[in-house]
Protein backbone atom coordinates (compact mmCIF):
# COMPACT_ATOMS: atom_id res chain seq x y z
CA UNK A 1 0.00 0.00 0.00
CA UNK A 2 1.26 3.43 -0.60
CA UNK A 3 1.93 5.80 1.61
CA UNK A 4 -0.28 8.44 2.73
CA UNK A 5 1.74 10.88 3.93
CA UNK A 6 5.32 10.66 2.59
CA UNK A 7 7.82 13.11 4.10
CA UNK A 8 11.47 13.76 2.75
CA UNK A 9 13.60 16.58 4.37
CA UNK A 10 11.10 18.67 5.42
CA UNK A 11 11.74 21.72 7.04
CA UNK A 12 10.10 24.65 7.46
CA UNK A 13 11.81 28.18 8.85
CA UNK A 14 10.10 31.26 10.70
CA UNK A 15 12.70 33.55 10.71
CA UNK A 16 16.05 32.19 12.47
CA UNK A 17 13.77 29.35 14.33
CA UNK A 18 14.07 26.29 12.97
CA UNK A 19 10.41 24.60 13.63
CA UNK A 20 10.84 21.39 11.68
CA UNK A 21 14.55 20.77 10.86
CA UNK A 22 14.72 18.63 7.70
CA UNK A 23 12.35 15.34 8.87
CA UNK A 24 11.50 12.79 6.96
CA UNK A 25 8.69 9.77 7.22
CA UNK A 26 6.00 8.00 5.59
CA UNK A 27 2.78 6.34 7.39
CA UNK A 28 1.26 4.01 5.06
CA UNK A 29 -2.85 3.68 5.02
CA UNK A 30 -4.88 1.72 7.68
CA UNK A 31 -2.99 3.02 10.60
CA UNK A 32 -3.84 5.40 13.69
CA UNK A 33 -0.59 7.51 14.38
CA UNK A 34 0.31 9.37 17.67
CA UNK A 35 2.37 12.75 16.75
CA UNK A 36 3.46 12.96 20.14
CA UNK A 37 6.30 16.26 21.38
CA UNK A 38 6.50 18.60 23.54
CA UNK A 39 5.28 22.07 22.42
CA UNK A 40 7.29 23.94 20.53
CA UNK A 41 8.11 20.39 18.82
CA UNK A 42 7.48 21.07 15.61
CA UNK A 43 4.38 19.21 16.01
CA UNK A 44 1.90 21.27 14.72
CA UNK A 45 4.11 23.08 12.18
CA UNK A 46 4.05 19.38 10.40
CA UNK A 47 0.64 19.01 10.56
CA UNK A 48 0.41 22.23 9.12
CA UNK A 49 2.62 21.24 6.03
CA UNK A 50 0.52 17.77 6.02
CA UNK A 51 -2.28 19.93 5.79
CA UNK A 52 -1.70 23.01 3.54
CA UNK A 53 -1.81 25.34 5.47
CA UNK A 54 1.44 26.38 5.51
CA UNK A 55 4.61 26.43 3.23
CA UNK A 56 7.42 24.61 3.65
CA UNK A 57 10.93 23.09 2.25
CA UNK A 58 11.97 19.67 1.31
CA UNK A 59 9.30 16.82 -0.37
CA UNK A 60 5.62 16.38 0.89
CA UNK A 61 3.21 14.17 -0.30
CA UNK A 62 0.05 13.62 0.53
CA UNK A 63 -2.12 10.92 -0.82
CA UNK A 64 -0.08 11.72 -4.06
CA UNK A 65 -1.04 15.61 -3.97
CA UNK A 66 1.24 18.25 -3.11
CA UNK A 67 -0.79 19.83 0.38
CA UNK A 68 0.54 23.02 -0.64
CA UNK A 69 0.18 23.59 -4.46
CA UNK A 70 -3.04 20.77 -5.06
CA UNK A 71 -4.79 21.79 -1.07
CA UNK A 72 -8.21 22.44 -3.30
CA UNK A 73 -8.32 18.63 -4.80
CA UNK A 74 -6.63 17.17 -1.07
CA UNK A 75 -9.29 18.43 0.89
CA UNK A 76 -11.85 16.69 -0.48
CA UNK A 77 -10.31 13.47 0.82
CA UNK A 78 -8.98 14.81 4.58
CA UNK A 79 -10.32 16.10 7.40
CA UNK A 80 -8.86 18.34 10.27
CA UNK A 81 -9.48 19.72 13.62
CA UNK A 82 -7.08 21.92 15.42
CA UNK A 83 -5.79 22.79 18.80
CA UNK A 84 -8.35 24.82 19.94
CA UNK A 85 -12.52 25.27 19.48
CA UNK A 86 -12.45 27.32 16.35
CA UNK A 87 -16.54 26.94 15.31
CA UNK A 88 -17.19 30.35 14.67
CA UNK A 89 -19.91 31.75 17.67
CA UNK A 90 -22.54 32.50 15.67
CA UNK A 91 -23.04 29.53 14.06
CA UNK A 92 -25.90 26.64 14.76
CA UNK A 93 -26.17 22.91 15.50
CA UNK A 94 -28.50 22.59 12.16
CA UNK A 95 -26.70 25.56 9.43
CA UNK A 96 -23.64 23.39 10.53
CA UNK A 97 -24.94 20.33 9.86
CA UNK A 98 -26.93 21.61 6.51
CA UNK A 99 -23.41 23.55 5.29
CA UNK A 100 -21.20 20.72 5.74
CA UNK A 101 -23.55 18.27 4.03
CA UNK A 102 -23.89 21.20 1.23
CA UNK A 103 -20.00 21.75 0.93
CA UNK A 104 -18.76 17.83 1.86
CA UNK A 105 -19.68 15.11 -1.10
CA UNK A 106 -18.40 13.23 1.54
CA UNK A 107 -20.52 13.91 4.57
CA UNK A 108 -23.24 11.27 5.84
CA UNK A 109 -25.72 13.20 7.12
CA UNK A 110 -27.08 10.33 9.63
CA UNK A 111 -23.89 9.80 11.28
CA UNK A 112 -23.29 12.93 12.22
CA UNK A 113 -26.96 13.21 13.38
CA UNK A 114 -26.17 9.86 15.55
CA UNK A 115 -23.07 11.22 17.38
CA UNK A 116 -24.90 14.36 17.88
CA UNK A 117 -27.45 12.15 19.68
CA UNK A 118 -25.56 11.60 22.17
CA UNK A 119 -24.57 15.14 23.36
CA UNK A 120 -26.99 17.56 24.44
CA UNK A 121 -26.90 19.61 21.75
CA UNK A 122 -30.26 20.81 20.66
CA UNK A 123 -30.72 22.04 16.10
CA UNK A 124 -31.03 25.43 17.21
CA UNK A 125 -28.68 25.58 19.66
CA UNK A 126 -25.53 28.19 18.81
CA UNK A 127 -21.29 28.01 18.93
CA UNK A 128 -21.87 31.29 21.78
CA UNK A 129 -24.06 29.93 23.90
CA UNK A 130 -22.10 26.00 24.22
CA UNK A 131 -19.81 25.13 27.00
CA UNK A 132 -16.14 24.59 25.44
CA UNK A 133 -17.15 20.86 25.81
CA UNK A 134 -20.09 21.07 23.48
CA UNK A 135 -18.36 23.15 20.99
CA UNK A 136 -15.53 20.30 20.71
CA UNK A 137 -18.92 17.68 20.44
CA UNK A 138 -20.06 19.19 17.64
CA UNK A 139 -16.88 19.87 15.54
CA UNK A 140 -16.18 16.06 16.23
CA UNK A 141 -19.48 14.94 15.35
CA UNK A 142 -19.20 16.91 11.96
CA UNK A 143 -15.92 15.87 11.72
CA UNK A 144 -16.56 11.68 12.43
CA UNK A 145 -19.45 12.10 9.27
CA UNK A 146 -16.85 12.79 6.65
CA UNK A 147 -15.77 10.07 4.91
CA UNK A 148 -12.22 11.08 4.51
CA UNK A 149 -8.99 8.83 3.56
CA UNK A 150 -6.96 11.11 6.10
CA UNK A 151 -8.05 12.50 9.69
CA UNK A 152 -5.99 14.79 11.39
CA UNK A 153 -6.83 15.16 15.00
CA UNK A 154 -5.02 18.18 16.63
CA UNK A 155 -5.31 18.23 20.32
CA UNK A 156 -9.15 16.55 19.88
CA UNK A 157 -10.63 16.22 23.20
CA UNK A 158 -9.50 19.41 24.75
CA UNK A 159 -12.03 20.55 27.02
CA UNK A 160 -14.22 17.50 27.13
CA UNK A 161 -14.84 15.53 30.28
CA UNK A 162 -13.45 12.24 30.87
CA UNK A 163 -16.73 10.26 30.11
CA UNK A 164 -17.08 11.61 26.53
CA UNK A 165 -13.53 11.58 25.94
CA UNK A 166 -13.46 8.25 26.53
CA UNK A 167 -16.45 7.48 24.29
CA UNK A 168 -14.97 9.61 21.51
CA UNK A 169 -12.13 7.58 21.18
CA UNK A 170 -14.19 4.65 20.96
CA UNK A 171 -16.14 5.87 18.38
CA UNK A 172 -13.21 6.50 16.44
CA UNK A 173 -12.46 3.03 16.70
CA UNK A 174 -15.56 1.49 15.87
CA UNK A 175 -17.74 4.09 14.40
CA UNK A 176 -15.04 5.62 12.01
CA UNK A 177 -11.77 3.98 11.53
CA UNK A 178 -11.00 0.93 8.54
CA UNK A 179 -8.73 -0.03 6.84
CA UNK A 180 -8.47 2.22 4.07
CA UNK A 181 -8.79 5.46 6.56
CA UNK A 182 -5.41 6.78 8.29
CA UNK A 183 -5.59 9.16 11.54
CA UNK A 184 -2.93 11.48 13.12
CA UNK A 185 -3.71 12.06 16.32
CA UNK A 186 -1.65 14.56 18.86
CA UNK A 187 -2.48 14.68 22.08
CA UNK A 188 -1.33 15.86 25.79
CA UNK A 189 -3.19 12.84 27.36
CA UNK A 190 -1.44 10.07 25.63
CA UNK A 191 -2.37 7.57 28.08
CA UNK A 192 -5.73 7.68 26.84
CA UNK A 193 -4.82 7.20 22.74
CA UNK A 194 -2.26 4.86 23.32
CA UNK A 195 -4.28 1.75 23.42
CA UNK A 196 -6.09 2.50 20.24
CA UNK A 197 -2.71 3.32 18.54
CA UNK A 198 -1.03 1.37 15.61
CA UNK A 199 2.36 4.09 15.21
CA UNK A 200 4.51 6.51 17.03
CA UNK A 201 6.23 9.30 15.57
CA UNK A 202 8.14 11.15 18.23
CA UNK A 203 9.32 14.46 17.28
CA UNK A 204 11.41 16.92 19.28
CA UNK A 205 13.18 20.00 18.55
CA UNK A 206 12.21 19.41 14.75
CA UNK A 207 13.35 16.15 14.34
CA UNK A 208 12.41 12.88 14.90
CA UNK A 209 13.21 10.99 18.01
CA UNK A 210 11.09 7.69 17.63
CA UNK A 211 9.04 6.64 14.46
CA UNK A 212 7.93 2.84 14.93
CA UNK A 213 4.92 0.79 14.70
CA UNK A 214 3.81 -0.36 18.26
CA UNK A 215 4.61 -3.78 17.69
CA UNK A 216 8.47 -2.76 16.97
CA UNK A 217 8.29 -0.65 20.50
CA UNK A 218 6.73 -3.50 22.54
CA UNK A 219 9.66 -6.27 21.25
CA UNK A 220 12.45 -3.37 21.52
CA UNK A 221 11.23 -1.60 24.42
CA UNK A 222 11.20 -3.41 27.94
CA UNK A 223 10.64 -1.92 30.83
CA UNK A 224 11.95 -4.01 33.91
CA UNK A 225 11.46 -3.68 37.88
CA UNK A 226 14.51 -4.70 39.24
CA UNK A 227 15.30 -6.50 42.24
CA UNK A 228 17.96 -4.79 44.62
CA UNK A 229 20.57 -7.37 43.67
CA UNK A 230 20.62 -7.47 39.96
CA UNK A 231 20.92 -3.42 39.62
CA UNK A 232 24.66 -3.30 38.77
CA UNK A 233 23.75 -6.26 36.39
CA UNK A 234 21.18 -4.10 34.71
CA UNK A 235 23.11 -1.22 34.87
CA UNK A 236 25.63 -2.82 32.65
CA UNK A 237 23.20 -3.42 30.22
CA UNK A 238 22.73 0.58 29.42
CA UNK A 239 19.04 1.28 30.24
CA UNK A 240 17.51 4.19 28.37
CA UNK A 241 16.19 5.24 31.34
CA UNK A 242 15.42 4.47 34.81
CA UNK A 243 13.61 6.10 38.42
CA UNK A 244 12.90 4.64 41.62
CA UNK A 245 9.00 3.60 42.27
CA UNK A 246 7.96 2.10 45.99
CA UNK A 247 12.22 1.90 46.23
CA UNK A 248 12.27 -0.46 43.26
CA UNK A 249 14.57 0.76 40.03
CA UNK A 250 12.73 0.30 37.37
CA UNK A 251 14.89 0.81 34.80
CA UNK A 252 13.76 0.64 30.54
CA UNK A 253 15.53 -1.49 28.47
CA UNK A 254 15.92 -0.57 24.55
CA UNK A 255 16.86 -3.40 22.39
CA UNK A 256 17.59 -6.14 25.04
CA UNK A 257 16.21 -9.34 24.70
CA UNK A 258 13.44 -10.46 26.96
CA UNK A 259 15.44 -13.62 27.92
CA UNK A 260 18.35 -11.86 29.55
CA UNK A 261 16.04 -9.24 31.41
CA UNK A 262 13.89 -11.96 32.59
CA UNK A 263 16.65 -12.56 34.89
CA UNK A 264 16.89 -9.22 36.28
CA UNK A 265 13.20 -8.99 37.51
CA UNK A 266 9.80 -8.32 36.73
CA UNK A 267 9.44 -7.64 33.18
CA UNK A 268 6.31 -4.92 32.16
CA UNK A 269 5.65 -3.19 28.99
CA UNK A 270 5.76 0.35 29.50
CA UNK A 271 3.49 3.32 28.82
CA UNK A 272 4.00 5.57 25.66
CA UNK A 273 4.35 8.38 28.06
CA UNK A 274 7.00 7.03 29.94
CA UNK A 275 8.72 5.91 26.51
CA UNK A 276 8.60 9.08 25.85
CA UNK A 277 9.63 10.72 28.91
CA UNK A 278 12.70 8.59 28.10
CA UNK A 279 13.33 9.16 24.95
CA UNK A 280 13.07 13.19 25.77
CA UNK A 281 15.60 12.57 28.75
CA UNK A 282 18.07 10.69 26.16
CA UNK A 283 17.99 13.42 23.80
CA UNK A 284 19.62 16.35 25.72
CA UNK B 1 -21.64 22.27 -10.39
CA UNK B 2 -20.10 21.26 -7.91
CA UNK B 3 -18.71 24.57 -7.47
CA UNK B 4 -22.31 26.83 -7.63
CA UNK B 5 -23.59 24.38 -5.07
CA UNK B 6 -20.40 25.40 -2.67
CA UNK B 7 -21.13 29.16 -3.27
CA UNK B 8 -25.00 28.85 -2.75
CA UNK B 9 -24.01 27.30 0.43
CA UNK B 10 -21.04 29.96 1.31
CA UNK B 11 -23.16 32.87 0.22
CA UNK B 12 -25.92 31.36 2.95
CA UNK B 13 -22.90 31.00 5.24
CA UNK B 14 -22.35 35.00 4.94
CA UNK B 15 -26.28 35.82 5.50
CA UNK B 16 -26.05 33.66 8.79
CA UNK B 17 -23.30 35.34 9.99
CA UNK B 18 -24.26 38.74 8.85
CA UNK B 19 -27.96 38.91 9.73
CA UNK B 20 -27.71 42.30 11.60
CA UNK B 21 -25.87 43.93 9.59
CA UNK B 22 -28.07 42.33 6.25
CA UNK B 23 -31.69 42.29 7.53
CA UNK B 24 -31.84 43.78 10.52
CA UNK B 25 -30.31 47.06 10.06
CA UNK B 26 -32.38 47.98 7.17
CA UNK B 27 -35.93 46.84 9.07
CA UNK B 28 -34.86 49.13 11.83
CA UNK B 29 -34.38 51.37 8.98
CA UNK B 30 -37.85 50.95 6.91
CA UNK B 31 -39.66 50.71 10.58
CA UNK B 32 -38.39 54.21 11.60
CA UNK B 33 -39.27 55.91 8.40
CA UNK B 34 -42.75 53.96 8.28
CA UNK B 35 -43.34 55.11 11.39
CA UNK B 36 -42.37 59.24 10.63
CA UNK B 37 -44.39 58.83 7.69
CA UNK B 38 -47.55 57.11 8.56
CA UNK B 39 -47.95 59.98 11.84
CA UNK B 40 -47.54 62.14 8.84
CA UNK B 41 -49.97 60.80 6.43
CA UNK B 42 -52.72 60.93 9.75
CA UNK B 43 -52.07 64.62 10.61
CA UNK B 44 -52.20 65.14 6.81
CA UNK B 45 -55.64 63.99 6.69
CA UNK B 46 -56.67 67.15 8.54
CA UNK B 47 -54.90 70.06 6.96
CA UNK B 48 -53.88 69.13 3.46
CA UNK B 49 -57.48 67.23 1.84
CA UNK B 50 -59.98 69.84 4.16
CA UNK B 51 -58.05 72.49 1.45
CA UNK B 52 -59.47 71.29 -2.33
CA UNK B 53 -57.03 68.54 -3.29
CA UNK B 54 -58.51 68.66 -6.98
CA UNK B 55 -56.57 71.38 -8.68
CA UNK B 56 -54.42 69.77 -10.96
CA UNK B 57 -51.51 71.77 -9.28
CA UNK B 58 -51.71 70.79 -6.52
CA UNK B 59 -51.90 66.96 -7.76
CA UNK B 60 -49.18 67.27 -9.40
CA UNK B 61 -47.08 68.77 -6.54
CA UNK B 62 -48.10 65.73 -4.93
CA UNK B 63 -46.38 63.15 -7.35
CA UNK B 64 -43.23 65.53 -6.62
CA UNK B 65 -43.48 64.84 -3.19
CA UNK B 66 -43.92 61.79 -3.89
CA UNK B 67 -40.69 61.46 -6.36
CA UNK B 68 -38.84 63.06 -3.83
CA UNK B 69 -40.03 61.32 -0.41
CA UNK B 70 -38.26 58.05 -2.65
CA UNK B 71 -34.81 59.81 -3.45
CA UNK B 72 -34.63 61.10 0.69
CA UNK B 73 -35.41 57.02 1.66
CA UNK B 74 -32.81 56.05 -1.48
CA UNK B 75 -30.23 58.62 0.50
CA UNK B 76 -30.83 57.06 3.96
CA UNK B 77 -30.50 53.35 3.27
CA UNK B 78 -27.26 54.25 1.03
CA UNK B 79 -25.98 55.57 4.06
CA UNK B 80 -26.77 52.91 5.74
CA UNK B 81 -25.65 50.32 3.01
CA UNK B 82 -22.20 52.53 2.72
CA UNK B 83 -21.32 51.94 6.36
CA UNK B 84 -22.79 48.49 6.69
CA UNK B 85 -20.61 47.43 3.50
CA UNK B 86 -17.74 49.01 4.91
CA UNK B 87 -17.74 47.23 8.13
CA UNK B 88 -18.91 43.45 6.09
CA UNK B 89 -15.56 44.40 3.42
CA UNK B 90 -13.19 44.94 5.94
CA UNK B 91 -14.05 42.44 8.78
CA UNK B 92 -14.63 39.40 5.75
CA UNK B 93 -11.42 37.90 5.47
CA UNK B 94 -9.61 39.49 9.35
CA UNK B 95 -12.93 38.40 11.46
CA UNK B 96 -12.14 34.54 10.77
CA UNK B 97 -8.72 34.80 11.62
CA UNK B 98 -9.36 36.79 15.15
CA UNK B 99 -11.69 34.02 16.54
CA UNK B 100 -9.73 30.95 14.29
CA UNK B 101 -12.37 29.66 12.65
CA UNK B 102 -10.53 30.19 9.10
CA UNK B 103 -8.85 26.64 10.49
CA UNK B 104 -12.57 25.16 10.00
CA UNK B 105 -13.72 26.60 6.66
CA UNK B 106 -10.44 25.48 5.63
CA UNK B 107 -11.03 21.87 6.58
CA UNK B 108 -13.65 21.68 4.45
CA UNK B 109 -13.33 21.50 0.59
CA UNK B 110 -13.35 25.49 -0.19
CA UNK B 111 -10.91 27.21 -2.52
CA UNK B 112 -10.16 30.49 -1.06
CA UNK B 113 -11.29 31.87 -4.35
CA UNK B 114 -14.68 30.48 -3.59
CA UNK B 115 -14.35 32.08 -0.28
CA UNK B 116 -13.58 35.72 -1.97
CA UNK B 117 -16.45 35.40 -4.87
CA UNK B 118 -18.58 34.94 -1.69
CA UNK B 119 -17.54 37.87 0.22
CA UNK B 120 -17.54 39.96 -3.12
CA UNK B 121 -21.24 39.21 -4.25
CA UNK B 122 -22.30 39.87 -0.74
CA UNK B 123 -20.97 43.29 -0.23
CA UNK B 124 -21.51 44.28 -3.87
CA UNK B 125 -25.32 42.56 -4.15
CA UNK B 126 -26.20 41.32 -1.98
CA UNK B 127 -26.21 44.14 0.34
CA UNK B 128 -27.30 46.97 -2.29
CA UNK B 129 -30.21 44.31 -2.93
CA UNK B 130 -31.52 44.17 0.44
CA UNK B 131 -31.52 47.74 0.76
CA UNK B 132 -33.32 48.50 -2.48
CA UNK B 133 -35.75 45.40 -1.54
CA UNK B 134 -36.59 47.20 1.64
CA UNK B 135 -37.04 50.49 0.37
CA UNK B 136 -38.98 49.68 -2.63
CA UNK B 137 -41.37 47.67 0.36
CA UNK B 138 -41.40 50.75 2.42
CA UNK B 139 -41.79 52.99 -0.22
CA UNK B 140 -44.88 51.23 -1.27
CA UNK B 141 -46.55 50.71 2.16
CA UNK B 142 -46.03 54.31 2.55
CA UNK B 143 -48.05 55.41 -0.83
CA UNK B 144 -50.45 53.00 -0.56
CA UNK B 145 -51.35 54.34 3.02
CA UNK B 146 -51.12 58.00 1.40
CA UNK B 147 -53.43 56.86 -1.49
CA UNK B 148 -56.08 55.16 0.69
CA UNK B 149 -55.95 58.30 3.30
CA UNK B 150 -56.78 60.30 0.15
CA UNK B 151 -59.53 57.82 -1.14
CA UNK B 152 -61.56 57.92 1.37
CA UNK B 153 -61.98 61.60 0.90
CA UNK B 154 -62.96 60.59 -2.69
CA UNK B 155 -59.77 61.63 -4.33
CA UNK B 156 -58.15 58.80 -6.75
CA UNK B 157 -54.42 59.32 -6.42
CA UNK B 158 -52.81 56.10 -7.68
CA UNK B 159 -52.54 56.33 -11.48
CA UNK B 160 -51.05 59.98 -10.92
CA UNK B 161 -48.08 58.54 -8.29
CA UNK B 162 -47.70 54.91 -10.00
CA UNK B 163 -47.10 56.44 -13.27
CA UNK B 164 -43.80 56.38 -15.08
CA UNK B 165 -42.96 59.85 -13.30
CA UNK B 166 -43.73 58.79 -10.48
CA UNK B 167 -42.88 55.48 -8.47
CA UNK B 168 -42.14 53.41 -11.27
CA UNK B 169 -39.74 56.02 -12.79
CA UNK B 170 -37.94 56.05 -9.65
CA UNK B 171 -37.23 52.35 -9.68
CA UNK B 172 -36.34 52.19 -12.74
CA UNK B 173 -33.66 54.48 -12.24
CA UNK B 174 -32.08 52.82 -9.25
CA UNK B 175 -32.41 49.24 -10.93
CA UNK B 176 -30.71 50.60 -14.35
CA UNK B 177 -27.93 52.24 -11.84
CA UNK B 178 -27.24 49.14 -10.35
CA UNK B 179 -25.07 47.46 -12.67
CA UNK B 180 -22.89 50.32 -12.93
CA UNK B 181 -23.03 50.40 -9.11
CA UNK B 182 -21.28 47.40 -9.14
CA UNK B 183 -18.86 47.91 -11.39
CA UNK B 184 -17.93 51.43 -10.21
CA UNK B 185 -17.62 50.25 -6.16
CA UNK B 186 -15.63 47.07 -7.34
CA UNK B 187 -12.60 48.51 -6.53
CA UNK B 188 -12.84 49.80 -3.21
CA UNK B 189 -14.34 46.43 -2.18
CA UNK B 190 -11.12 44.82 -3.56
CA UNK B 191 -9.56 46.72 -1.52
CA UNK B 192 -10.87 46.61 1.50
CA UNK B 193 -11.34 42.88 1.19
CA UNK B 194 -7.40 42.89 0.24
CA UNK B 195 -6.66 45.24 3.62
CA UNK B 196 -9.04 42.84 5.29
CA UNK B 197 -7.01 39.43 4.10
CA UNK B 198 -3.58 40.96 4.91
CA UNK B 199 -4.14 42.49 7.91
CA UNK B 200 -5.76 41.33 11.61
CA UNK B 201 -6.48 43.66 14.07
CA UNK B 202 -8.17 47.26 12.58
CA UNK B 203 -8.38 46.37 8.64
CA UNK B 204 -10.96 48.80 8.92
CA UNK B 205 -8.74 52.25 10.29
CA UNK B 206 -5.83 50.86 7.47
CA UNK B 207 -8.29 50.34 4.83
CA UNK B 208 -8.76 55.01 5.18
CA UNK B 209 -5.22 55.35 6.29
CA UNK B 210 -2.91 53.68 3.69
CA UNK B 211 -4.51 55.50 0.96
CA UNK B 212 -4.67 58.44 2.45
CA UNK B 213 -0.83 58.30 3.74
CA UNK B 214 0.25 57.47 0.21
CA UNK B 215 -1.59 60.71 -1.01
CA UNK B 216 -0.21 62.52 1.46
CA UNK B 217 3.31 61.53 -0.07
CA UNK B 218 2.52 62.37 -3.19
CA UNK B 219 1.14 65.31 -2.80
CA UNK B 220 4.12 66.57 -0.96
CA UNK B 221 6.00 65.07 -3.73
CA UNK B 222 4.30 66.84 -6.19
CA UNK B 223 5.09 70.23 -4.63
CA UNK B 224 8.83 69.11 -4.75
CA UNK B 225 8.72 68.30 -8.66
CA UNK B 226 6.42 70.89 -9.63
CA UNK B 227 3.91 69.06 -11.73
CA UNK B 228 0.62 68.78 -11.03
CA UNK B 229 -0.84 65.51 -10.52
CA UNK B 230 -2.30 66.14 -6.86
CA UNK B 231 -5.95 65.77 -8.30
CA UNK B 232 -5.39 62.55 -10.27
CA UNK B 233 -3.79 60.98 -6.93
CA UNK B 234 -6.17 61.72 -4.92
CA UNK B 235 -9.26 60.69 -7.70
CA UNK B 236 -6.99 57.33 -7.52
CA UNK B 237 -6.24 57.00 -3.65
CA UNK B 238 -8.85 58.56 -2.38
CA UNK B 239 -11.88 58.96 -4.09
CA UNK B 240 -11.88 54.76 -6.03
CA UNK B 241 -10.12 53.35 -3.12
CA UNK B 242 -12.07 54.43 -0.57
CA UNK B 243 -15.61 56.58 -1.49
CA UNK B 244 -16.79 54.42 -4.84
CA UNK B 245 -19.03 52.47 -2.49
CA UNK B 246 -21.23 55.61 -2.30
CA UNK B 247 -24.23 54.98 -5.10
CA UNK B 248 -24.10 57.74 -7.46
CA UNK B 249 -20.58 58.63 -6.29
CA UNK B 250 -19.34 58.48 -10.64
CA UNK B 251 -21.32 61.34 -10.47
CA UNK B 252 -17.80 62.77 -9.41
CA UNK B 253 -16.27 60.67 -12.46
CA UNK B 254 -18.85 63.34 -14.61
CA UNK B 255 -17.81 66.19 -12.95
CA UNK B 256 -14.03 65.40 -13.42
CA UNK B 257 -14.57 64.81 -16.84
CA UNK B 258 -16.96 67.27 -18.52
CA UNK B 259 -17.48 69.78 -16.78
CA UNK B 260 -14.31 70.35 -13.66
CA UNK B 261 -12.36 72.06 -16.33
CA UNK B 262 -14.47 74.28 -18.08
CA UNK B 263 -16.80 75.71 -15.56
CA UNK B 264 -16.56 77.25 -12.32
CA UNK B 265 -16.95 75.22 -8.91
CA UNK B 266 -20.53 75.80 -8.56
CA UNK B 267 -21.82 75.77 -12.00
CA UNK B 268 -19.77 72.35 -12.91
CA UNK B 269 -21.60 70.97 -9.78
CA UNK B 270 -25.44 72.59 -10.95
CA UNK B 271 -24.62 71.15 -14.50
CA UNK B 272 -23.68 67.36 -13.12
CA UNK B 273 -26.88 67.08 -11.00
CA UNK B 274 -29.05 68.35 -13.51
CA UNK B 275 -27.77 67.20 -16.93
CA UNK B 276 -25.97 64.10 -15.90
CA UNK B 277 -28.05 60.98 -15.85
CA UNK B 278 -26.48 58.46 -13.52
CA UNK B 279 -28.40 55.60 -15.14
CA UNK B 280 -27.42 56.17 -18.29
CA UNK B 281 -24.84 53.23 -19.02
CA UNK B 282 -22.40 55.38 -21.19
CA UNK B 283 -20.23 55.38 -18.02
CA UNK B 284 -19.35 51.59 -19.08
CA UNK B 285 -17.77 53.29 -22.56
CA UNK B 286 -15.18 54.79 -20.08
CA UNK B 287 -11.97 53.40 -19.24
CA UNK B 288 -11.84 55.00 -16.14
CA UNK B 289 -14.89 52.68 -14.95
CA UNK B 290 -13.04 49.66 -16.04
CA UNK B 291 -9.66 50.15 -14.88
CA UNK B 292 -11.39 50.13 -11.41
CA UNK B 293 -13.14 46.79 -12.41
CA UNK B 294 -9.44 45.26 -13.19
CA UNK B 295 -7.74 46.92 -10.43
CA UNK B 296 -10.91 45.46 -7.87
CA UNK B 297 -10.64 41.65 -9.89
CA UNK B 298 -6.40 41.76 -8.88
CA UNK B 299 -6.88 42.93 -5.73
CA UNK B 300 -9.17 40.02 -5.09
CA UNK B 301 -7.22 37.39 -6.47
CA UNK B 302 -4.51 38.91 -4.33
CA UNK B 303 -6.40 38.58 -1.26
CA UNK B 304 -7.61 34.94 -2.37
CA UNK B 305 -3.79 34.12 -2.55
CA UNK B 306 -3.17 35.91 0.79
CA UNK B 307 -5.58 33.89 2.26
CA UNK B 308 -3.91 30.87 1.05
CA UNK B 309 -0.98 31.56 3.15
CA UNK B 310 -2.98 32.13 5.96
CA UNK B 311 -2.70 28.19 8.34
CA UNK B 312 -3.15 30.01 11.64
Amino acid sequence: MNAVVSAKHLRKTYGKQVAVDGISFDIPSGRIVGLIGPNGSGKTTTLKAILGLTSYEGELSVLGLNPHTQRDDLMEEICFIADVAILPSWLKVKDAVDFVEGVHPKFNREKAQRFLAKTKLTPEMKVKSMSKGMVVQLHLALVMAIDAKLLVLDEPTLGLDILYRKQFYQDLLEDYFDQNKTIIITTHQVEEVEHILTDLLFIQNGKISLSASMEEVEQRFIEVAVSPMHVEQALALHPVDQRTMFGKNVMLFDGVGADILQALGELRRPSVADLFVATMKGAK
Amino acid sequence: MKQLTTLKWLLKREIWENKVMLIWSNLVLAGLILLFTLSGIFRLKDVAMNTDPQTTLQMNDLATAVDHYFTSGLILFSILMVFTVYSYATGSLSDERKDRSILFWKSLPISDELTVLSKVIVALILFPLMGIITLLLTSLISIFALCASYAVHGVGLSSLVFSSHGIWGQIGHTLKSFPIYVAWALPTVGWMILASSWVKSRPGMWVILIPFALFVCAAFANDAVGVNFARDVAYVLLFRAIFSVVPDSWSYHYYLNEYGNTLSFPDAIQHVLLKVDLSSWDIFATPDLWIGVIVGITMLFTAARIRRGRGD
